[in-house]
This record gives C-alpha cells, sequence and structure tokens, in this order.
C-alpha cells in the first residue's frame, strides 16, 4: 500500500507541474510586448543596421553608431552589420543602401573604443 | 494507521508540482518571442526604434522611407506619439538634440516640405522589395507588388530641409486674453522665410532663478512650428526663439477680466519669422 500512495503522490506532482507549465507558457504567457530586440526578425534587424548605418553618414560618430548597435545584443558590434549586409545582399536591397552599411563596417573595423566615448 | 491518512497527500502532491511548474515556465524559463517585430518590443526598446528612424530621416531626409519605418507600429497617430516622445525625453533631462530630431520627424510626418525631385542617375538602384517580397521572389513572378509597410522610396528624392541656423525676428507680440484656456500659457510660433511653420526650432526661456530649452513642433496637431510654455505668474520672463535669434523681455502672465468681471491670468502669442 505504501508504495501505491507514493505512485499516487508522484503522479499527483506531475499533474500539478503539467498545469502550472500548462499555465505560464500558454494560459498567461510573459507580455507580447517584451519581446527583446536580439530576437528581432532579420529583416528588422537589418533595417534597424540600416538606420544606424544612414545616421552614421550624417553624423560621422562612430562611438554613437557602435553604442546604438549593441541594441541587438552584446555580440560585437561589427557582427550586427556583416549579417546585415548579407541579409541586404540577399533580398535585392539597392546598392546604396549596401555601401552605406558597408561604410560602417570599415569605420566599425578601424575603431577603437576610448572609454569616455560613446553614450547615445 | 496508513488508511488515516486521507488523500491529502494527492493535493500535496499537485501544490508541489504546481509551484514548480508554475516557477519553471514563468521564471526559469519563460516564453520567448523571435522573429519579433518592433511593435513587439517593450515601450522603452520601441522609443529607441523610433529614434533611430527619426536620427535617420535627419541624415537622410527621405520621409517615404522614415514613415515606412513608423508605420511598423501601428500607431494611431505615429507624428503624435513622436511629439510625445520628445516631451518625455525633454522632461526626463535627455539629449536636446535626440529630442529635436523626433520633433521634426513628428512636424514632417504629416506635413511634408516641398520635394526637390532631383533627375534619376544612372548609379541609382531600383526601389528595394520588402524582405517578406524579396523571399518569395525565387518562386514569384517579378510582378509582385511590395506591401506599404516595408516600400522604401528611391533615394533620388531629396528634400530641402530648413536651415534651423539662420536668426528669428519676432514678427508679432500680443498679449492673448482667452477664458477658454485655463492656463496662461506662453504660446510660439516659428516660420521660416516663406512663412511656412517651421519644426525643431529652438527656444529658450529665462527667468529669475531659471530657464528652460524646448523645441517647436512638439505639437503637431496644433502647428509643426508651435511650442507654449506655462508662466507662473509674477514672473518675468525673457524669451529667445533659434540660436541666435532676438531676445524678448518682459514677458508675465498679463490680468485679463472675461465678461462677468472674473480676474484671470493670460498670455501671450509671440510669432518669430526667419530672416
Amino acid at each position: 500500500m505504501p508504495s501505491r500512495r507514493l505512485t499516487y503522490f508522484i503522479l499527483a506532482i506531475i499533474v500539478g507541474a503539467v498545469i502550472g507549465l500548462a499555465f505560464g507558457w500558454f494560459v498567461r504567457p510573459a507580455p507580447v510586448r517584451s519581446a527583446s530586440p536580439q530576437y528581432l526578425r532579420a529583416d528588422y534587424q537589418t533595417d534597424y543596421v540600416l538606420m544606424v548605418a544612414e545616421a552614421y553618414a550624417g553624423e560621422g560618430n562612430v562611438a554613437n553608431a557602435a553604442e546604438r548597435l549593441h541594441f541587438l545584443g552584446n555580440e560585437q558590434v561589427n557582427v550586427y552589420v556583416r549579417q546585415a549586409i548579407l541579409y541586404a545582399g540577399q533580398h535585392n536591397y539597392s546598392q546604396v543602401d549596401i555601401e552605406t552599411m558597408n561604410a560602417l563596417s570599415m569605420a566599425l573595423g578601424n575603431w577603437i573604443p576610448q572609454p569616455d566615448e560613446g553614450a547615445k | 494507521m496508513n488508511e488515516d491518512r486521507g488523500n491529502w497527500f494527492l493535493l500535496t502532491g499537485i501544490i508541489i508540482g504546481l509551484a514548480f511548474g508554475l516557477l519553471y515556465s514563468l521564471w526559469l524559463n519563460p516564453v520567448t518571442y523571435v522573429d519579433a517585430a518592433p511593435g513587439s518590443l517593450s515601450p522603452a526598446n520601441q522609443d529607441h526604434y523610433r529614434l533611430m528612424a527619426a536620427l535617420a530621416y535627419r541624415a537622410n531626409g527621405d520621409l517615404g522611407r522614415a514613415q515606412a519605418r513608423l508605420q511598423i507600429f501601428d500607431d494611431d497617430n505615429p507624428a503624435y506619439t513622436l511629439g510625445a516622445q520628445a516631451q518625455r525625453m525633454l522632461a526626463e533631462g535627455g539629449d536636446p538634440d535626440m529630442a529635436r530630431a523626433l520633433a521634426q520627424l513628428a512636424a514632417d510626418y504629416n506635413n511634408p516640405l516641398p520635394e526637390v525631385v532631383l533627375p534619376p542617375t544612372p548609379t541609382l538602384e531600383a526601389t528595394p522589395t520588402p524582405p517578406e517580397v524579396a523571399m518569395l521572389e525565387e518562386t514569384a513572378t517579378p510582378e509582385v507588388t511590395p506591401t506599404p509597410v516595408m516600400t522604401f522610396t528611391p533615394r533620388a528624392t531629396l528634400r530641402s530641409l530648413p536651415t534651423i541656423a539662420a536668426p528669428f525676428d519676432l514678427r508679432q507680440r500680443e498679449i492673448v486674453c482667452d477664458p477658454a484656456i485655463t492656463e496662461s500659457l506662453l504660446q510660439i510660433e516659428a516660420v521660416d522665410g516663406d512663412g511656412a511653420p517651421l519644426a525643431g526650432v529652438q527656444v529658450q526661456i529665462t527667468w529669475s532663478d531659471g530657464e528652460d530649452l524646448f523645441y517647436t513642433g512638439l505639437y503637431p496637431r496644433v502647428s509643426p512650428g508651435y511650442a507654449d510654455f506655462q508662466m507662473e505668474p509674477e514672473i518675468v520672463y525673457s524669451l529667445r526663439v533659434g540660436e541666435a535669434g532676438e531676445t524678448v523681455t518682459g514677458l508675465y502672465a498679463s490680468p485679463c477680466e472675461d465678461g462677468e468681471g472674473s480676474s484671470y491670468w493670460g498670455g501671450w502669442l509671440l510669432r518669430f519669422g526667419q530672416q
């Protein structure tokens, strides 16, 4: 009899766990407006990088551009730019846009971060 | 003895399991959204995305592209959202330059400036197709029409952005006694040399023990060149529009009377034109 009670006890735990998991994942998951920028769809990530590159083309401040690219995650910032250039090349972005991002990539490649640089 | 314990152990087991399930699904391994759209970001991250759209617009002047980027968010009134964001940024002590970029885009969003269309050059490429369409192009025919959300305008279109640095002159100064306006407002309107409202113009207000800095264009519903400031009674203010404009002094909350003889504080309307 004790072993039968133990079996039911374990089954009860499993049932409770399933209910808890279903509640947290399906019934009431995290709010939709909580997605992390690193999970943006590839086309939106590419457009974000393009925005940063366009702003860089106007401002010429590579430290600001690097700081803005950190919005996408903790990778080295040039990784995002290269991914965006690759995506843009595969999806018929204009040559002007690709060149704009290339210019940013080159600037980041030559950029040595300074301790007091980049805040915006 | 065991028979007397009843079935409470089942409830205990369910509670233990439930606690584990909730802990795991809500804290240890919560739902993550992948392939997300910018509208799924947190409000702070959405603000950052909009700010980047505004900075890119300031750099390239491509309003069509900026509008496409903002339409992703499904805002009822993107210009209003931008203006509100600029106000929040200034209120929180953010960078005035960033706020000005937001205000400029807010003002231009519904009131585009006249465009100067340059003749196309051989180096210009066709309008880029949206990513969704581009992915289909391997099997689809070239006649696929891009959806409006990600349709970018070609770079051939350049816009004549205003020269904010040119000085402003005071063109009109009058006391406003309007019982419908419950606050004593200093209302400012900035226009360019052609009389068109001008957004993103810096307005600096000083008084005996303080100062404030803001920009026109934060209320695009009123006018792209409009800004206002709430005055306190018995304080005299000085105001300058633009970075090298004329300083207007002697501004204060003016006493007014309504039709029934009740007094209230009125304000000022100041119109500035660019030289």
